[in-house]
């Protein structure tokens, strides 16, 4: 059963009784929260995912985003995530309790999942090449991974690459895009398909909204995908569309700081992260305009030996 | 082994699986690391001469400090054994 | 006792157990070893007896992540121990490694998926400046602890604080003794020195012998600890009598080592408890050797009604209403038995009035799993 197929009443009295458990990627989850916005976040965003209402016995992660203080309300009321009746993180502002939600099952997954190199990057994937699109905050990586999957390519995952440590293969986690500030303007401009959530204001990171993953990246959550490209994007106004080569010994560097669980693996996460950077073609990519960056992305597809 | 080693070209990537420390070889390091696996003993001259001799080396670098950096660096994260 | 109902528990007495479970009940046995650091001994556990067959596929990657988290810690504990030793080198006297990093050192059954959070090294009081002064010169520094932790570590307790280094992230915890001055029992450490033995492969390296080793770890979770790790720290200490009990003479020996130290009560706490949770074979002899070094019946029952809780996970699925009572009464029990009244109750004042996200970041410091991503020199 798909999430959509619930009533709104049956979702929020799922959310606040016993929970929702819903699979996402290789993932199950069992959600629970009492907050308003969490529950039409997820009616908004999760509607493709797979849900199960009778009280399903094992999930992998039990998490609970609820205010800590019902006291609080007229003051400044907050949120807090739970993973399992631990606190991570600080309380943050009722109004980001969605946000919280999908930052907390970041955490979840960077913090235990170590049957995958985790690399913080977003990858999509066409004709059957996954490209990996690592970039520091301010690069346009949110933008241009939702324009490409607005454009035909399947979303594999916004923020966290799961690289299997056994195959190599990546494993998706399509959960919905994380834009910020002046990407939400630009991404619903962009495509009329796209559907962006309320954002939520004053965040860390500024203004924070979610794009609804494709219904085929969903649909396909459970097939991994071979890595063909490394591409580190960086948007500069003005600038022209073009693809760089790039070293490979410093792309693999690279990748090793920015893997959430790099030193987690010891050897292996050399021996993963290497074999990842010999099979892919490593390239620095610059641009301003997102319909030609999706051009160029779709050139770079079509080329063998990664025709469809 | 305690040095797992890869190399792209040029450059190579170095896992030491002792200390779980894993480590960039810019072009000269790689050069002089892999000198120092054919000649163990060899001086610091030494390395500067045969560098030389197996590479082409841009004019005007001075490569005697450089050379001598490098080493140091890789004493220190335990590629090369000091003399 | 109420704990026998505890998945977690009866999973550690009879691993076998686990070959009827339901998805429901792997569902909250992963929960509960996670909150108790036991994932991956679990699986350890499991493997030794052959039972890796009966995990369902969606519960094997909670023990195999688990476990790869293990292994790798056991070669970070190894690395660091031998900076440690390195930094301290010049002030030439045998480093003394204690506890979990002891375990791996020796490369004992007790190292075997384990988690660490620190290191903990034992130096001879009158050298603690210089030790602490070599520390800082190889990195380390005085972790983040508020002013008033400061205090209370180098004015009551006479120790240093826990010292982090700068770019590992690493913590060590240094003590020149296993209980405080201000305690009722003096554990001599020159008898604990007198009878170390050196760690395989490590020159300059030594751990506590194999009674020495329990008694510490006793004393640790009885006496002295504030059990965020009981659980964890009840099966350290069943996997080292079950070691060290297969050498003749051992329980004869350990009995006379608790005398000497005066860490019979203890003892006698580690024995019950260990017995009780975990089925540790202790012979009768043992049990009723021990029984001068009882408490009264009363404090007993107490005792027994405090530890049943205080020891198992902290975790929603092993609470009952008096839970949280009882951790409390564990953590006031441990600090009257380390300080004086006068001191006690100001300390306990100020705890429960710092907020509490200085203490759980204090704790995030500990429990950061080792990093090695900061520090990639750059060989040019």
């Amino acid at each position: 059963m798909k999430l959509l197929q619930l009533s709104s009443a049956d979702l929020l009295e799922c959310l606040r009784g016993s929970g929702i458990w819903l699979r996402t990627g290789p993932f199950s989850l069992r959600v629970r929260s009492r907050v308003p916005s969490v529950a039409a976040g997820l009616a908004d965003l999760y509607g493709q995912f797979e849900v199960r209402r009778a009280h399903e016995s094992f999930a992998d992660f039990h998490v609970s985003v609820n205010a800590p203080n019902p006291l609080r309300r007229w003051l400044r009321p907050q949120v807090d995530f739970s993973f399992d009746g631990q606190l991570p993180f600080k309380p943050l502002p009722y109004d980001q309790a969605y946000p919280m939600l999908e930052w907390g099952l970041n955490w979840c997954v960077s913090m235990h999942a170590h049957q995958y190199l985790i690399i913080h990057a977003a990858v999509v994937e066409k004709n059957g090449g996954a490209a990996i699109l690592p970039a520091p905050p301010g690069s346009g990586k949110s933008t241009l991974t939702a324009g490409l999957v607005l454009s035909g390519w399947r979303l594999l995952s916004d923020e966290l690459t799961l690289i299997d440590r056994k195959t190599g293969l990546i494993h998706p986690l399509p959960r919905p895009v994380s834009l910020k500030n002046q990407a939400i303007p630009v991404i619903q401009a962009f495509s009329r398909e796209a559907f962006i959530n309320r954002p939520s204001h004053d965040t860390a990171k500024g203004t924070v909204a979610h794009l609804r993953p494709p219904k085929e990246s969903v649909r396909r959550q459970h097939e991994p995908a071979p890595p063909a490209w490394v591409i580190f994007p960086k948007w500069t106004a003005g600038a022209e569309t073009r693809l760089t080569p790039r070293s490979k010994a410093q792309t693999f560097m690279f990748l090793a700081q920015n893997a959430f669980n790099y030193s987690h693996l010891g050897a292996d996460g050399f021996r993963v992260g290497t074999q990842l950077v010999d099979r892919t073609a490593c390239y620095d990519f610059s641009y301003s305009r997102l319909d030609e960056a999706v051009a160029a992305f779709d050139r770079l597809a079509d080329t063998p030996p990664w025709a469809g | 082994m305690r040095f797992q080693l890869k190399e792209y070209g040029a450059e190579a990537v170095a896992f030491d699986t002792a200390s779980g420390d894993t480590h960039y070889l810019a072009p000269l390091a790689l050069a002089l690391f892999q000198l120092y696996r054919e000649f163990p003993g060899l001086s610091s001259d030494g390395a500067r001469h045969m560098l030389a001799q197996r590479h082409t080396i841009e004019p005007g670098l001075p490569l005697a400090t450089q050379v001598d950096e490098t080493l140091d660096g890789l004493c220190r994260i335990g590629l090369i054994r000091p003399e | 006792m109420r704990e026998t109902g505890i998945l977690l528990i009866q999973t550690l007495r009879t691993p076998h157990r686990v070959a009827r479970f339901s998805l429901a009940q792997w569902d909250v046995l992963i929960r509960q070893a996670r909150q108790a650091g036991l994932l991956a001994r679990l699986y350890g556990l499991f493997e030794d007896n052959e039972l890796l067959s009966a995990l369902p596929h969606p519960v094997r990657w909670h023990f195999e992540a688990a476990g790869t988290l293990a292994q790798k810690q056991q070669i970070a504990v190894r690395w660091e121990v031998e900076q440690i030793r390195d930094a301290l080198a010049p002030l030439n006297f045998p480093l003394i490694v204690m506890k979990g990093a002891a375990y791996v050192v020796a490369g004992l059954p007790a190292a075997r998926g384990r988690l660490f959070n620190d290191i903990d090294i034992l130096v001879p009081r009158g050298q603690l400046n210089q030790v602490e002064a070599a520390l800082m010169l190889a990195g380390w520094h005085a972790s983040g602890l508020s002013d008033y932790d400061e205090r209370y570590y180098r004015r009551w307790m006479h120790e240093i604080p826990p010292m982090q280094h700068i770019h590992r992230a690493t913590v060590i915890d240094v003590h020149h003794a296993i209980l405080p001055e201000t305690a009722r029992y003096f554990p001599d450490p020159e008898k604990l020195r007198a009878a170390i033995e050196p760690a395989p492969g490590l020159p300059g390296v030594h751990v506590f012998s194999a009674a020495d080793r329990i008694l510490h770890s006793a004393t640790h979770l009885f006496h002295d600890g504030e059990l965020p790790h009981g659980l964890r720290d009840l099966t350290d200490l069943d996997l080292l009598l079950r070691q060290a009990s297969a050498a003749p003479g051992f329980w004869t020996h350990l009995l006379a080592r608790a005398e000497t130290l005066q860490l019979q009560r203890s003892l006698f706490y580690a024995l019950r408890y260990t017995r009780h949770f975990l089925g540790t074979p202790v012979p009768d002899e043992v049990t009723q050797a021990l029984r001068a070094a009882a408490p009264t019946p009363a404090l007993l029952k107490l005792m027994d009604a405090i530890f049943s809780r205080a020891l198992v996970p902290i975790h929603p699925s092993c609470d009952d209403p008096l839970s949280s009572l009882a951790r409390q009464a564990a953590y006031i029990r441990a600090h009257w038995l380390r300080m004086p009244p006068h001191l006690l109750l100001p300390h306990l004042l100020h705890k429960a009035f710092a907020s509490p996200y200085q203490d759980a970041e204090a704790r995030c410091l500990k429990l950061k799993p080792y990093r090695r991503t900061d520090t990639l020199p750059q060989v040019r």
